[in-house]
């Protein structure tokens, strides 16, 4: 008998508007396109630059909140024990529903790497955190330099994408729907 | 001068209108290396671009809510694939959000729907494009950042390439996709029509490979050289390009193909390298594959087999292993059907000869060729720059060309040439070409016309009297003679199969009534006559089964099923007293 796999459309969808919505769509892409043109200054127009530093750059201090909430309730919401708070399963007596939860959630916990996921995640946003704050640092908070500088640190920029990649890889990679053990 | 390959990138985010400042899109085209051609909104210039790029959102917008329209993109992709500059690719993101604006954002808020991978508004495009005769030639990309493996299935059609991660694809990745399945011009091939585009591309794959043999068919003057040396600048093999031409009986072909040794015949005065040996880590040519003698057949087996590639000196004893790309070329179709070794041809992988387009069936590049020969010759002979008149290039763009580009060449050499002091080429200019003019052709479809394509539709209920009428007027010109090479009978053969079937099935109805079959009453049944005589049914069965004997030779052969009998009794009718075959004994009772 197969059994069907049950989303929990709140936290997939809340991993996808973040993943995929802004992290890819929108966030990398900017970086990415940024970084073209530091490779060709003549090129790059500093109304875009500019723009680029003082609106979407920034994004990312808020963002990366919504990223923290989102691993941080990955366990909550994507254990089979989530299961038990609807239909079937909630109807069971509280005390059978309580042992059956735990167990269930340990044993997917047994199961599955969910700490290896989850700590890989936590550790490539802990890297694009503190890269993007080398940046900050650098950057400075005056809008007519920040463009001057960030011509210097291509490097930085580099290191910042490519943990911002890694974390919207290791968040691709947690299960899209609640692995049943 | 060949132009930048111009894209079509559908996607809601980086195809939304420029009203407003839309960084995500001036920086995705900056991270792609495109140039921004859309409408008015043109976005910031990018060095060296590898492209031009046409964004489309895909959606339409109100002033509350944001709807994707199906119909709209249809029509943007067919607009830009009609006429030049004309698509090289498509990238066609998946997800696209649609519903109210968001009052703070100015964004659609979305639609749980449009998370739904079976109804990805980016495969309905697919699915649309596909749908479309004009369209379906299209390459397609898929350009998303969500879940490929969910729609891993629903995109594996025909003309879709590749499914891109959209944060992974960069310049490179881009002229990576072009390279591989974008319809690119070239700097040296002059034309831009679909058929030479997509026999570049076919040309451009196989190079890739590396080691390997690849056959050229295409009629004289289309370019089979020229294409030759472009598989060899696409390789981008380290060896040179040896061609070798290959005439009717020449018996110096070995010689110059393998090479010699001092003594092995008479005249051979030193060692001499063939050409093979000469194209070591490079491309070897044959022009006139042809034409190749049966007695060099045989050697040339173990230089085509790509397992093996050796070659032996004429009077040398030692092989040589070899590094080659082998390119075939002739223009005798005919060769794929008889008068070859089929071995021969099998490791010349004339399964997938790259087929050369005629210039009937790339008139679009006339005008393009015109003027290049024209001012080639203009040069060369130090002749006036001149205009060249619209009458003259639609006398040209109408001719038929059986010289192919050869033959338009040598006419606008001889339109130089003779006159040389002018600076106005009118229609008197080219008037040798007048009466030359083909019959009116439909346009090719998609031009990516291959042996596969579709032939023209059949009126639907025909009676089979109209069927066979049909068929029997059915005559395949030349042209389209040689794009079928090799399948004309295999056609032919299901055609048979076909025809015996019905025949089999109205023999066997016949016997319902009267215990046997009658063959009469059968092709009464099939033509839906009231009335038939002995000698129109005998000959109904003569055509019906004389279309391909081979092909049904094993239903004729099975007594069972009454068509050999049947057969042999209408061969044997004479002058309407005809008989009809009992059931097992054929040919004994009077129809």
């Amino acid at each position: 008998m197969t059994r069907e796999p049950v989303v929990i459309e709140d936290w997939e969808s809340r991993r996808s508007r973040f993943n995929h919505d802004w992290l890819k769509n929108r966030h990398l892409n900017r970086l990415d396109g940024f970084l073209a043109l530091l490779a060709s200054p003549a090129a790059a127009p500093p109304d875009l630059l500019a723009g680029f530093l003082q609106h979407d750059l920034v994004e990312w201090e808020k963002k990366a909140g919504e990223a923290r909430d989102l691993l941080a309730r990955f366990e909550d919401e994507m254990s089979p024990r989530a299961c038990f708070s609807q239909p079937p399963l909630c109807l069971l007596p509280a005390a059978r529903r309580e042992w059956l939860a735990q167990d269930l959630h340990d044993l997917w916990r047994a199961r599955y790497p969910v700490s290896d996921w989850v700590a890989a995640a936590r550790e490539a946003l802990h890297e694009a955190e503190q890269a993007y704050h080398v940046l900050e640092n650098l950057l400075g908070p005056h809008a007519g330099e920040r463009v001057k500088q960030a011509r210097t640190l291509r490097a930085e920029f580099v290191a910042f994408a490519a943990a911002c990649r890694r974390l919207g890889d290791c968040v691709a990679r947690l299960p899209h729907e609640i692995l049943i053990v | 001068m060949k132009s930048l390959p111009r894209i079509l990138i559908i996607d809601d985010v980086y195809g939304r209108a420029m009203e407003a400042e839309n960084r995500d899109r001036q920086l995705f085209c900056a991270r792609l290396g495109v140039r921004d051609v859309t409408g008015r909104g043109a976005a910031a210039s990018v060095e060296n671009p590898v492209a031009e790029a046409v964004l489309h959102s895909g959606q339409m917008r109100t002033d509350r809510r944001v709807e994707n329209d199906l119909e709209g993109v249809v029509e943007c992709v067919r607009a830009g694939w009609r006429h030049w500059p004309r698509w090289a690719l498509i990238l066609i993101d998946m997800h696209f959000q649609t519903g109210p604006l968001d009052p703070a954002t100015g964004e659609p808020q979305g639609d749980p729907r449009d998370r739904d991978p079976a109804r990805y508004f980016g495969l309905q495009i697919i699915d649309r494009l596909l749908q479309d005769k004009e369209l379906a030639g299209i390459p397609m990309v898929i350009l998303s950042s969500m879940e490929r493996k969910q729609i891993e299935q629903r995109f594996a059609r025909r003309g879709v390439f590749a499914f891109v991660e959209k944060d992974q694809l960069n310049r490179e990745g881009l002229d990576v996709l072009l390279w591989e399945h974008g319809f690119l011009e070239d700097d040296r091939i002059v034309g831009h029509s679909l058929p030479i585009l997509a026999a570049l591309r076919a040309a451009r794959r196989v190079s890739r490979i590396g080691n390997t043999n690849m056959l050229l068919l295409g009629e004289t003057g289309t370019g089979k050289e020229l294409v030759a040396d472009y598989i060899h600048r696409t390789s981008r093999r380290e060896g040179p390009l040896r061609k070798i031409f290959v005439r009717a009986n020449d018996d110096m072909f070995a010689a110059d193909l393998f090479g010699y040794v001092k003594g092995a015949f008479t005249g051979a005065m030193r060692d001499r390298a063939g050409e093979a040996e000469l194209a070591h880590q490079g491309t070897l040519f044959f022009d006139e594959f042809g034409n190749i003698p049966g007695a060099a057949q045989d050697k040339l087996m173990r230089l085509l087999d790509t397992g093996i590639r050796e070659t032996q000196r004429i009077g040398d004893s030692r092989t040589r292993k070899l590094d080659l790309q082998v390119v075939l070329a002739t223009n005798r179709f005919e060769i794929l059907k008889d008068g070859f070794r089929r071995d021969l041809l099998q490791r010349a992988n004339a399964g997938n000869p790259i087929l050369l387009p005629p210039l009937r069936q790339r008139r679009e590049d006339i005008p393009l060729l015109v003027e290049f020969f024209v001012r080639r010759h203009e040069q060369r002979l130090g002749a006036e720059h001149r205009e060249i008149s619209t009458g003259a290039m639609e006398l040209l763009q109408a001719a038929s060309w059986p010289g192919n580009v050869r033959e338009l060449e040598n006419e606008m050499l001889k339109a130089v040439s003779d006159y040389r002091g002018i600076r106005y080429l009118s229609t008197e200019h080219v008037d040798a070409v007048r009466g030359r003019e083909a019959v009116p052709v439909a346009p090719v479809p998609a031009a990516v016309a291959s042996p596969r394509s579709p032939g023209p539709e059949v009126e639907q209920h025909l009676s089979l009297q109209g069927v066979m009428e049909e068929m029997d007027q059915v005559e395949f010109d030349i042209e389209s003679r040689e794009l079928w090479a090799g399948q004309l009978m295999g056609c032919q053969g299901v055609y048979a199969r076909l025809m015996a079937r019905y025949l089999q099935a109205a023999l066997a109805a016949s016997a319902i009534a009267s215990g046997e079959p009658r063959p009469t009453t059968a092709i009464r049944m099939l033509l839906g006559r009231k009335t038939l005589r002995t000698s129109d049914a005998a000959s109904t069965i003569k055509r019906l089964l004389s279309v391909s004997r081979e092909a049904i030779a094993d239903l004729l052969a099975d007594e069972s099923l009454h068509l050999g009998g049947t057969l042999r009794w209408a061969e044997n009718l004479r002058g309407g007293a005809g008989r009809r075959p009992a059931a097992g004994q054929p040919g004994k009772k009077k129809g």
